[in-house]
């Protein structure tokens, strides 16, 4: 629907939604085919890029937790030039909005990846500072609010003008510290949060099962740790906060932007049911019709005026 | 087959459906029939996610889809045998006529169906119902071809199924309670003549590495892949395997680029 009920602003961004496709859960926003539509999202954040062509971990790449899923694919993407050249033109011609999720070893290398979306069309770019998988990125930038700022103030530097929104890792003691850091970089959103640190354990070997022994842990069970994320930099920061982590129905949506979010990202919770984006949108449409509240935006106003009393 | 290079396009459908009926047979296997209309086509080797969470559970829980392979599809309904492994399964294993299971079908590349060489059909344990359909369609189709199926022993076997073939299925058990004492791939190995085979086969990976070693040069050889899934369609790149590119290798999803690969696409990869 092209009505303007669940239209949705992440500061200067307006989509036609508040739901954006996970990064690392849609691909390069064609690859369901017609599945499941990249219309049906207010906006898709691509597969992480990285400089070059990464081949990704070897299996078991997955491993299924009580209300979650361990992940370990290790960055596994075609690198900038390919998705420059293929995939994000096939984007632009579909119409979808593509926020590009971006990750390198530095901060130059961050602002270099950055400077080559000049021209592009890109709704944003989505810094993936926090991938747990990858052994050479050694440096958790999202753990270091001093590297987190530098590797924004490059990208900020370098950008042609689009958004730039920095993606944190929840596996830090004061994600709201590292938020503040990233703000005074320049950034224009924060999305929160990436997987949590995660293993398991093979009892036939006494092993972990997975080739960089711990993985990251996404879906419903990591809901809680997510809303008390962005509730705490929704308090700290001005800027918009875009709520990511197990969000798997309407109801997790609302709690999402009830703690602060302006837009929510799903993921794992496609692989449950690739139909669950029409009927996320068709609930959130009930529940403001519920509620007699006319669009979104004005439940995100009554809810932040009440909690500023 | 082959022809890695080219993606198969997703023709899979995604819907909530119903169970119409669950048998077992007294043997470890359980036949779950699904109630489906206007399905797209499927084929021998293709398989469907199957959701064992309730429709508008707030948490999906089990989180993800169970890979199931199809034993039968046609006009209304899809069938599946199965054996209970572990939470998924045990839940499908409780099912009652008319519960609610989600459905995304019919997914990944199919067994090739083809004349010559001679088709020689080989199912490990769970791996038999790809095989079982397979062996079906050549029947229909009046192509010669044999059928061997492998059991660790002769209660595991579920005759009830076996008669269902146009032909009768030759039976090995690991512990020669039944047909041929031994595996699939030692009987492969004193049935070779001298005309070259397509053997197709899906079980357990122990067998499917056995039969790289076990058919003759010039013998094709067809292998449906298992590998741990979440989205089934190739997007969450979990479920990779390593295939020839040129001189080089790359990695190709079981459940988009497979789970059916011509062995001789598959690389061996060293990862230390």
């Amino acid at each position: 629907m092209t009505d303007a009920v669940l239209r949705c602003r992440v500061g200067a961004v307006e989509l036609a939604n508040p739901l954006l496709a996970a990064s690392g859960c849609f691909g390069y926003g064609l690859d369901y085919d017609g599945l499941v539509p990249p219309e049906a999202f207010g906006a898709v954040v691509t597969k992480t890029v990285t400089p070059a062509p990464r081949r990704g971990n070897p299996t078991p790449r997955l491993m299924e937790t009580p209300a979650g899923m361990l992940n370990s694919i290790g960055l596994e993407n075609v690198g900038l030039d390919a998705f420059l050249a293929d995939k994000l033109p096939a984007l632009a011609a579909r119409g979808v909005r593509p926020v590009v999720s971006l990750s390198a070893g530095s901060a130059e290398e961050f602002g270099e990846m950055a400077a080559r979306f000049e021209g592009a069309r890109v709704t944003a770019l989505e810094l993936n500072l926090s991938c747990p998988n990858v052994a050479e990125h050694g440096v958790n930038f999202a753990s270091d609010p001093a590297a987190t700022e530098a590797v924004t103030r490059a990208v900020k530097a370098r950008s042609p003008g689009a958004p730039i929104w920095v993606k944190l890792s929840p596996n830090v003691t004061d994600i709201a510290s590292v938020a503040a850091a990233a703000e005074a970089g320049g950034a224009d959103a924060i999305c929160a949060i990436n997987t949590l640190l995660g293993m398991e354990i093979d009892l036939k070997t006494g092993r972990s099962p997975f080739a960089m022994n711990t993985a990251g842990l996404s879906g419903p069970a990591i809901l809680p740790v997510a809303l008390a994320s962005v509730w705490r930099i929704a308090n700290r920061v001005s800027i918009p906060v875009v709520g990511i982590g197990g969000a798997s129905s309407a109801e997790d949506v609302l709690k999402f932007i009830a703690a602060g979010a302006d837009a929510v990202q799903i993921g794992t919770a496609l692989f449950a049911e690739p139909g669950l984006i029409d009927r996320i949108e068709g609930d959130l449409r009930s529940y403001l019709e519920d509620a007699d509240c006319p669009d979104l935006e004005t439940l995100k106003r009554r809810w932040r005026e009440r909690a500023e009393e | 087959m082959s022809s890695l290079a080219a993606r198969p396009e997703l023709k899979a459908e995604w819907r909530w459906t119903s169970v119409h009926s669950l048998e077992g047979d007294g043997s470890q296997y359980w036949r779950l029939r699904l109630n489906a209309d206007d399905l797209p086509e499927a084929q021998p080797g293709q398989f469907a996610m199957l959701g064992t969470h309730p429709s508008g559970l707030a948490a999906p829980d089990p989180l993800l889809l169970r890979p199931i392979s199809i034993l039968s599809s046609g006009p209304g309904r899809q069938e599946f045998l199965f054996k209970v492994f572990g939470r998924g399964t045990a839940l499908m294993r409780a099912l009652k006529p008319g519960d609610s299971l989600g459905l995304l079908t019919p997914l990944g590349r199919p067994f090739s169906v083809e004349a010559s060489p001679h088709p020689f059909l080989i199912g490990g344990g769970v791996g038999i119902p790809p095989l079982h359909w397979l062996s079906r369609i050549l029947s229909e189709q009046a192509i010669t071809h044999r059928v061997v199926f492998g059991f660790n022993n002769r209660h595991e076997i579920p005759f009830k199924l076996l008669e269902e073939l146009h032909q009768e299925a030759e039976i090995c058990t690991l512990d020669g309670s039944h047909g041929f004492h031994g595996n699939p791939v030692d009987y492969l190995r004193g049935e070779q003549g001298h005309a070259h085979m397509r053997v197709q086969a899906c079980g357990p990976t122990p067998m499917l590495e056995a039969l790289k070693g076990a058919v003759r040069p010039g013998d094709l050889l067809e292998l449906s892949l298992e590998e741990r899934m979440a989205c089934g369609v190739g997007v969450c790149r979990g479920c990779v395997t390593p295939v020839k590119r040129g001189d080089d290798w790359a990695y190709a999803t079981v459940c988009r680029e497979g789970p059916v690969f011509d062995a001789a696409d598959l690389a061996e990869v060293d990862h230390d």
